[in-house]
């Protein structure tokens, strides 16, 4: 074995390939590495787009009353009203996060498809009201709505706005309680003389402030409110003769208009035809509806007397008080899936 | 001695360069990385269902009345609650029932100590999956089954999580 070793002068030396190799690998793995982070925002911008989209969809639909807070009250196909509507939303105040209006679900799920613009109809004009006051943003959203109550005793399919979803999309789901309208039963039980009128007062201002909580209030001026009458015998053939009603102090009388909105009266087979063609079939109910008291002026200090005359000894001789009787049914729990993509 | 022999030429470097740069861009634009920073998505929707859901049961169903939170923590064992919350949590309307899973611990306040109380949980016990808390108050007064929760601000916080 030989300790002698021929040393070269160019062992242990880079070529010039080499160093020129490593170079452009080294600029190429820079470039790589500097350009990932922006990669992976454009990579993950769709999905957290869509979501983020369909959180604040969900936000401004559950926690915000809408701009206007009554906009359901609104006549889209008045171009005033409809120039005034800015924002959808359900909730039925901004201090009230979660509970929703059930006569704004209505409304909400109430819309007209085919060929429709702005300030059409008194409808919402799907797609157009919907993005541009609900989803916002340039980028042309699709999306679906949907609303089922828990125990889907109140809607037993599912109320629904929008497309199809494809397979993937931005997702959020909220739980919500549901506001319903108040009502009164008129119990035939306290009433003692029977006459040909039923005199029903309506301090609305006492109905308003029974509850200070909005969530339960009894609010005749935003919602529906419905009078029924309970366990009145009605000899056959009863008719209604006249529904009026009238405002104190004075009393001054106020129109009861023959379209929407206005006061409906309902029996046991369904609408009752005012001016009246057919004996009552059971306990009239008297539904005035969301919006008719605002068109006349009424307001929550206003104190008004429903006129009921049939034509038979079915009513009561005295003047009946509502405030003590009205009640808000309890809240019922719904889901609201918003889908957006 | 150098020869030609295991040297990288020029043009074979650039087009190595070139190669690695597709295949590292083709490689990323095509595979989605989750990173930890972006979990808090699904973290948020965990979350903001679990606050609706605990906020619902803490509201009264009509004016004057208790909610269903509050009268299931005076009469222990909290059988009228599990039900409900474990509804509001798992209900969907297209899907089948969701998969979400829970916890209820009470913490209250006895003189200057913070006391803990086992409160209810669905029976699926938790293994450390990504869980989120959200949190309610609840005012009990002297009446409630256990003496320990007398006039009492009780802070209810709920783990949920989906397995």
């Amino acid at each position: 074995m030989t300790m002698n070793r021929k040393i070269s002068h160019e062992n242990g030396q880079l070529s010039i390939d080499f160093i020129i190799g490593f170079t452009i690998f080294m600029l190429a793995f820079i470039f790589v590495a500097t350009m990932i982070s922006g990669l992976l925002i454009n990579l993950q911008s769709k999905t957290i787009d869509y979501d983020a989209v369909a959180y604040r969809t969900g936000v401004i639909l559950v926690e915000d009353p809408g701009e206007p807070y009554d906009w359901h009250l609104l006549d889209l196909s008045v171009e005033e009203d409809c120039d005034n509507f800015q924002r959808l939303g359900l909730g039925i105040a901004r201090n009230n996060p979660g509970i929703i209006q059930e006569n704004k679900i209505v409304k909400f799920f109430d819309f007209a498809t085919s060929g429709c613009s702005d300030c059409d109809t008194d409808q919402l004009c799907y797609p157009l009201d919907y993005t541009g006051k609900l989803i916002f943003g340039d980028y042309p959203y699709q999306f679906n709505i949907s609303l089922q109550d828990i125990d889907k005793v109140d809607y037993p399919t599912s109320l629904s706005v929008g497309e199809i979803p494809p397979e993937k999309y931005g997702y959020m789901r909220r739980v919500v309680g549901i506001k319903k309208p108040g009502f009164a039963i008129v119990d035939a039980a306290i009433v003692d003389n029977l006459g040909y009128n039923l005199t029903i007062h309506i301090p609305v201002e006492d109905l308003y402030f029974k509850s200070l909580d909005q969530t339960y209030k009894i609010d005749p001026l935003t919602e529906d409110f419905n009078i029924s009458l309970k366990g009145f015998l009605l000899p056959d053939p009863t008719f209604i003769t006249s529904v009026e009603l009238f405002k104190y102090p004075g009393p001054t009388s106020i129109f009861i208009p023959p379209n929407s909105p206005t006061i409906k009266i309902y029996d046991e087979s369904g609408p009752y035809p005012y001016p009246p063609t057919r004996p009552l079939n059971g306990n009239p109910s008297f539904l005035i509806e969301n919006g008719y008291f605002v068109d006349q002026n009424i307001n929550e200090l206003s104190e008004l007397e429903l006129r009921i005359y049939f034509d038979q000894l079915v009513g009561h001789s005295t003047t009946f008080e509502i405030a003590d009787i009205a009640v808000t049914p309890p809240l019922t729990w719904a889901v609201m899936e918003v889908k957006i993509w | 001695m150098v020869n030609d022999l295991g040297q990288l030429y020029t043009i074979e470097g650039v087009a190595a360069g070139i190669l690695m740069v597709v295949t590292a861009y083709l490689v990323i634009s095509t595979s989605t990385v989750f990173t930890p920073q972006e979990t808090h998505i699904t973290d948020m929707q965990l979350e903001q269902l679990g606050h609706d859901a605990l906020k619902l049961v803490n509201t009264p169903g009509e004016d004057g009345t208790l909610s269903i939170l509050n009268q299931s923590i005076r009469n222990n064992p909290p059988v009228d609650f599990k039900t409900p919350f474990s509804q509001l949590l798992n209900s969907r309307i297209h899907a089948g029932d969701d998969t979400l899973h829970y916890n209820v611990t009470l913490y209250y306040r006895d003189g200057n100590e913070v006391k803990q109380k086992q409160f209810a949980d669905d029976g699926s016990g938790y293994y450390r999956e990504n869980a989120v808390k959200v949190t309610q108050l609840v005012k009990i007064g002297n009446d409630a089954s256990d003496p320990d929760l007398w006039d009492k601000i009780i802070l209810v916080e709920a783990l949920i999580w989906r397995s």
